[in-house]
């Protein structure tokens, strides 16, 4: 494992059911670093982030996953949660009777044991205003109702509040309007700047990365890492799209 | 002496060998220890009327008869105990009159192999509003009925139920609301978690009557099942003898399923954790739905003593 990385991938491959989604993946993410991950759709990139947080639904055929030096790979998902990893969901789910404030709560707590009320309202009270999320949402049923916007900062909020070491976040920027995005980059900018965690974005997009400092770039294609490089080659994607890169899987 | 007494019957019955048409409970009424009766009004005092309702020998049963009187308003909160072994039935009688507002919150505290029927009974004149907030985190067994009768034009009910069933609990619940004046609403909620052997029956029934045109019915419940031998009997019934009336309902039976747990778990929550977190969620809505500081902080307590 390399010096500086916190998460090192090595010749993944996983299945979902019968079919091979991922054919030896193989990547490294540094400490408070930024790496964005991109593809068409269906080239398995929601599948590796499902597969480093421990999606039961996701098999590991074979390869390894090391998180801070520590083989995760047979760990369970919360196990894994609590070593650091955090996956923003693209469609993150509604938990009726569960309220905002009560998930992250029991999530720090889980973690870190009793935490008194009054320091959590205080924190939880001050990263929603960081991100523009009217309070009462805090003691709304977790995601019930809320807008494709306000999930997507539900999430921001529960990394900021969490501060995993890993955060993996996939498609966030998916179905928000210009606004939306920019509060929600402004998110990820003050986790990368307070909690000096590492990111791996999953994205199409690239107008959410416009306020971040890039620093390696990854493109998948049909299962596998094929090519990797600086912020340019995000620009390079911009102008010539993924088709080039598909001769480089075959 | 004990005998059967029927109870919970709904007005339109469905099949006998469904074994849901009504509940049955074993009653000595010759040794019913009639409670002193309580009788409040509206407009008397703009807080919360409190009223602590415990059990006095194996049979009891204690009457609270509750008057709004036009445009007035009024909050009773009714704490309700039962001891182990203990029989209690604790009926309430509303009349609301034209523009009045009742909001009615009961919570109770049972011990195990204890019973407790919960009968409310309502009428309510023109543009008149009651309100139900009924909170079962206990431990005996629990049959509520709830019959309201939207009798005047404009008149309306909303009632929050939330129950937690643990062990061999027994809940039983059937409301009635009848609407018999014209643009008449009701909104109806029931939420709650069984676990273990817990079982429970819903029977719900808006009757939309001949009259009672752009009446409106809507009856929602929330069942999380968690665990095996759990019994679930969901009844919705909306009948309809008018044509411009809506009548809706719906149903939700889910367990942890796999989807949710992954949510949980991806945050570090553990499935036992996230099992306690959904089985609080139905009570801690309604403890803050109560409006009163003080009887959130008693449902709380009963909440983190039952589980």
């Amino acid at each position: 494992m390399g010096k500086d990385n916190l998460l090192e991938i090595k010749d993944l491959h996983v299945s979902v059911g019968e079919k091979e989604i991922l054919h030896g993946v193989n990547l490294e993410v540094g400490r408070n670093e930024t790496h964005v991950l991109m593809g068409p759709n269906g080239t398995g990139k929601s599948t590796l982030g499902y597969a480093i947080t421990g999606n039961p639904g996701y098999t590991v055929n074979s390869g390894k996953i090391i998180l801070d030096g520590e083989d995760i790979t047979e760990m369970s998902v919360n196990e894994r949660a609590k070593k650091g990893v955090f996956l923003s969901f693209q469609n993150p789910l509604e938990v009726p009777g569960v309220t905002l404030s009560g998930f992250i709560r029991s999530a720090l707590e889980e973690r870190e044991g009793r935490i008194k009320l009054w320091d959590f309202i205080q924190k939880l009270n001050k990263t929603m205003d960081l991100l523009n999320m009217d309070r009462s949402y805090a003691q709304r049923d977790l995601n019930v109702g809320f807008s494709g916007g306000e999930k997507k900062k539900a999430e921001i909020l529960q990394l900021l509040m969490l501060e995993p070491k890993l955060a993996i976040l996939d498609e966030t920027d998916s179905g928000l309007d210009v606004d939306a995005v920019r509060t929600v980059s402004q998110g990820i900018k003050l986790y990368q700047e307070q909690c000096k965690g590492s990111l791996l974005i999953i994205t199409h997009s690239t107008k959410i990365l416009e306020a971040l400092t890039v620093d390696v770039t990854h493109v998948m294609e049909k299962g596998k890492i094929v090519r990797e490089g600086d912020v340019s080659l995000v620009n390079e994607i911009n102008e010539k799209g993924f088709e080039n890169f598909g001769k480089d899987a075959e | 002496m004990t005998q059967e007494r029927v109870i919970n019957r709904m007005p339109s019955v469905t099949w006998n060998f469904l074994r849901a048409n009504d509940a049955k409970i074993q009653w000595d009424e010759e040794n019913t220890k009639a409670l002193t009766a309580e009788n409040i009004t509206a407009g008397n005092t703009a807080e919360p009327v409190k009223i602590d309702i415990n059990n006095e020998g194996s049979f009891c049963r204690k009457i609270v008869n509750i008057e709004a009187a036009e445009g007035q308003t009024v909050t009773v909160i009714e704490n309700m105990s039962v001891a182990a072994s203990c029989n209690m039935e604790v009926k309430t009688q509303i009349k609301g009159r034209k523009d009045s507002v009742i909001r009615l919150i009961q919570v109770q505290k049972t011990e195990e192999d204890s019973l407790l029927f919960v009968d409310v009974q309502c009428d309510l004149e023109e543009s008149a509003r009651f309100e139900t907030v009924q909170v079962f985190p206990g431990k005996g067994d629990i049959y509520l009925n709830n019959q309201v009768e939207l009798t005047g034009d404009d008149s309306s009910y909303r009632s929050d139920i939330g129950y937690l069933g643990q062990k061999t609990q027994n809940i039983d619940i059937n409301l009635v609301v009848n609407h018999w004046g014209k643009r008449t609403e009701c909104q109806i909620q029931a939420d709650g978690a069984l676990k273990d052997s817990a079982k429970k029956t819903f029977r719900g029934t808006i009757d939309l009557k001949h009259g009672g045109t752009d009446a409106v019915g809507d009856e929602k419940e929330t069942v999380l099942m968690l665990g095996e031998d759990v019994a679930n009997i969901t009844i919705p019934i909306i009948l309809c003898a008018e044509e411009c009336v809506q009548g809706n309902h719906g149903a939700t039976i889910g367990e942890l399923d796999d989807e949710t747990l992954f949510y949980f778990e991806s945050r570090g929550i553990s499935r036992e954790t996230a099992e306690k977190l959904m089985s609080r969620a139905a009570i801690e809505r309604l403890a803050r739905l109560t409006g009163d500081e003080e009887t959130e902080k008693a449902i709380l307590e009963d909440l983190e003593e039952v589980l």
